[in-house]
């Protein structure tokens, strides 16, 4: 094919732009239809990237932002770690090492070399979350784990495919220490098969172009975002703000952690300094140094660019600057446990940043969200298979309100953007059978503007039985509102026996230590689980809130005659005197 | 002024211990820049977190001191 020439100026840039994009958006679709597991399929709990050849994000798809500290460290660091001739044509690495630049142990990055005329010219990645990855609970999701060991199988930078063929030893390990292994299965190859397409449509838009426009573009790009995003910084008032958090425990023990952050915008970069937080603790909640980062990067892109108009890619992440002291809660050391750090910890990490930044732009800002991805794990024997099964679960929660609007209702955590599973696939796939499910009127924080409500749901179980892990936070400290906002509501966690009529904690019914994290409970047919979900927090005083507003709220249901008295003081349709 | 250099670790592949910037707290997957400080020998993952450690973080780290 003969190349057509491409002028790198505005219009060209934009051109290209859009074609690497698209090529990251079409490896998400490969991954989303062609995946086993619902984690990917209905809850998009992954995201896939093109690299250049030195390891700097050209394009992505972000379908969970969660991720993206890792998808900005895990290839570079591997380049440097293994250097680049540990590549091969037709070579696949996968890698889930917390400690080496993922997000926790259920995060796989598979990372593919792209060469043209047998020089390297650039990567394709997918990272996602595989639903079960071993360890101590079905589901890979233990909150009383105390070390990495419990969580799951750790991979290091190892090769998935090698020249282009099945490295089979090691997936023979993998599946091996996977419940689900023909999920396992599945799932990497939809991964691999995004990797190929990512691989194929460079190839294709170097075909069409050629390999020195599309690499001099790639890299003029991330300049470009960068100067962009350096100017959005510039526009913020320089300063230091502070800002401080509280985590109610670690899953582990009793006693609550705190976070500390200083951010420091300066001269068009800002830094992140997270010196003073507490050590790390002994349960899964710490988070990794690139877990920080991406919370940094969440919070920053909010604030500087919500409508997402600067191409994201390396140069987005260059003025931004973590400082994550090793062996603290936000920088865990081998061997601690790191699970809930990412879904759990980093909600709250964002928060904490939007708090220290609402010192500097107040309009720019949300409150305190839900901040709990309300993480509920499962597995067994299917009844209807007879093949083991696991899931990880999560839910929408409240999401903070701002200064323009109410908080979002039902959201699933904003630094993971991904989607509940609907009931109907949910019940094809596990037997479980949804009682109800909907908002909990009165969760949102009362404020100027509402705090998003959290979700409630009943579940029945439908097989002769099946373990149980949570890991739902925000039990006893709920969400920060600002401005004189309110916080949200609480998450709960009940169960109730078949052949009983109430629902009692599963601390009550189990002796477990904490009644919403705990570890390898097992129910039986027609018990039954009842959760609730954390409410987002308000922004402003309720006294300000329109009372249209707050009528339209009791009207539809979120908000209580109780509540709209007590918390707005309207009675009966009229404003209490 | 920086004043460090790079220093390439000499682990071996069966070694699974990793090493993490004194300044900014990142991976060091393989080489680290070191220099000196007070006495104080920091090992850093590039050439910036020397810059980082005196344009901030030394000051930063005083202040918070009690």
């Amino acid at each position: 094919m003969r190349a057509k020439k491409l002028e790198l100026d505005a219009v060209g840039l934009h051109v290209l732009h859009n074609a690497l994009a698209n090529i990251a958006a079409e490896m998400a679709i490969v991954m989303m239809k062609t995946s086993y597991s619902t984690i990917f399929n209905e809850g998009l709990d992954f995201s896939t990237i093109l690299l250049d050849r030195q390891g700097n994000i050209i394009a992505e798809k972000n379908f969970a932002p969660a991720m993206m500290g890792a998808v900005n460290y895990a290839l570079r660091w591997t380049l440097e770690e293994l250097g680049e001739e540990f590549f091969g044509p037709g070579d696949i690495v996968v890698h889930n090492d917390p400690y080496r630049g993922n997000c926790h142990i259920p995060e796989h990055m598979l990372m593919k070399p792209i060469f043209s005329d047998n020089e390297l010219i650039g990567f394709a990645g997918a990272i996602g979350h595989l639903a079960e990855v071993g360890g101590k609970a079905p589901g890979s999701f233990a909150s009383d784990a105390t070390d990495v060991f419990q969580e799951g199988l750790r991979l290091p930078p190892v090769k998935l495919m090698e020249g282009g063929r099945y490295n089979e030893q090691l997936w023979r390990v993998i599946m091996a220490n996977h419940r689900t292994p023909r999920n396992t299965w599945g799932d990497f190859h939809a991964m691999i098969g995004a990797l190929n397409v990512g691989e194929r449509r460079l190839l294709e838009l170097i075909g069409r172009y050629d390999l020195r426009t599309v690499v001099e573009g790639a890299s003029q790009l991330i300049d470009y975002s960068e100067r962009r995003l350096r100017a959005e910084i510039a526009e913020l008032p320089e300063g230091e703000y502070s800002a401080t958090l509280t985590v109610e425990d670690d899953g582990v023990g009793d006693d609550p952690f705190h976070v500390l952050v200083t951010l420091v915008v300066k001269d068009g970069k800002i830094i992140a300094d997270f010196t003073g937080s507490s050590p790390q603790v002994r349960g899964p909640m710490n988070c990794t140094f690139v877990v920080a980062a991406s919370a940094l990067y969440n919070a920053v892109f909010s604030v500087t660019d919500p409508n997402d108009l600067i191409p994201r890619n390396s140069g987005c992440y260059r003025p931004l600057q973590v400082i994550a002291p090793p062996g603290s809660v936000v920088n865990v050391r081998y061997p601690g446990p790191s699970v809930g750090g990412n879904t759990d910890l980093q909600p709250k990490l964002i928060d904490l940043l939007l708090a220290a930044f609402a010192k500097a732009v107040p309009d720019r800002v949300a409150a305190g969200t839900g901040g709990s991805s309300s993480n509920l794990l499962f597995g067994g024997i299917h009844p209807d298979t007879g093949r083991y099964y696991s899931n990880y679960n999560f839910d929408g929660m409240g999401a903070g309100a701002t200064a323009k609007k109410d908080g979002n209702d039902g959201e699933v955590t904003r630094h993971s953007n991904c989607r509940n599973t609907p009931v109907e696939v949910f019940e094809h796939r596990y037997p479980l059978h949804t009682l109800n499910y909907g908002f909990v009127d009165d969760s949102g924080g009362a404020g100027k503007h509402r705090g998003g409500l959290g979700t409630q749901r009943t579940l029945r179980v439908t097989a002769p039985s099946i373990t149980f892990s949570a890991l739902f936070d925000r039990h006893k400290l709920t969400s920060t509102g600002l401005f004189d906002g309110k916080p949200g509501g609480a998450s709960s966690l009940l169960v109730k026996l078949a052949g009983t009529t109430e629902f009692r904690t599963f601390k009550d019914v189990f002796g477990v230590r904490s009644p919403t994290k705990f570890t390898n409970v097992v129910l039986h047919e027609g018990d039954e689980i009842h959760y609730r979900t954390p409410g987002g927090a308000g922004f402003g005083a309720a006294a300000e809130r329109e009372r249209d507003l707050i009528l339209e709220d009791v009207r539809e249901g979120y908000v209580s005659a109780l509540s709209a008295e007590r918390d707005y003081g309207v009675s009966d349709g009229k404003v209490a005197s | 002024m920086r004043q460090g250099g790079w220093v390439e670790s000499a682990r071996a592949w069966n070694d699974t211990n990793v090493s993490y910037c004194d300044v900014c707290g990142r991976l060091i997957p393989k080489r680290s820049w070191v220099f000196a400080d007070d006495g104080r020998t920091l090992n850093a993952c590039s050439p910036d977190c020397e810059d980082l450690y005196h344009s901030y973080l030394k000051r930063a780290s005083k202040r918070k001191q009690p």
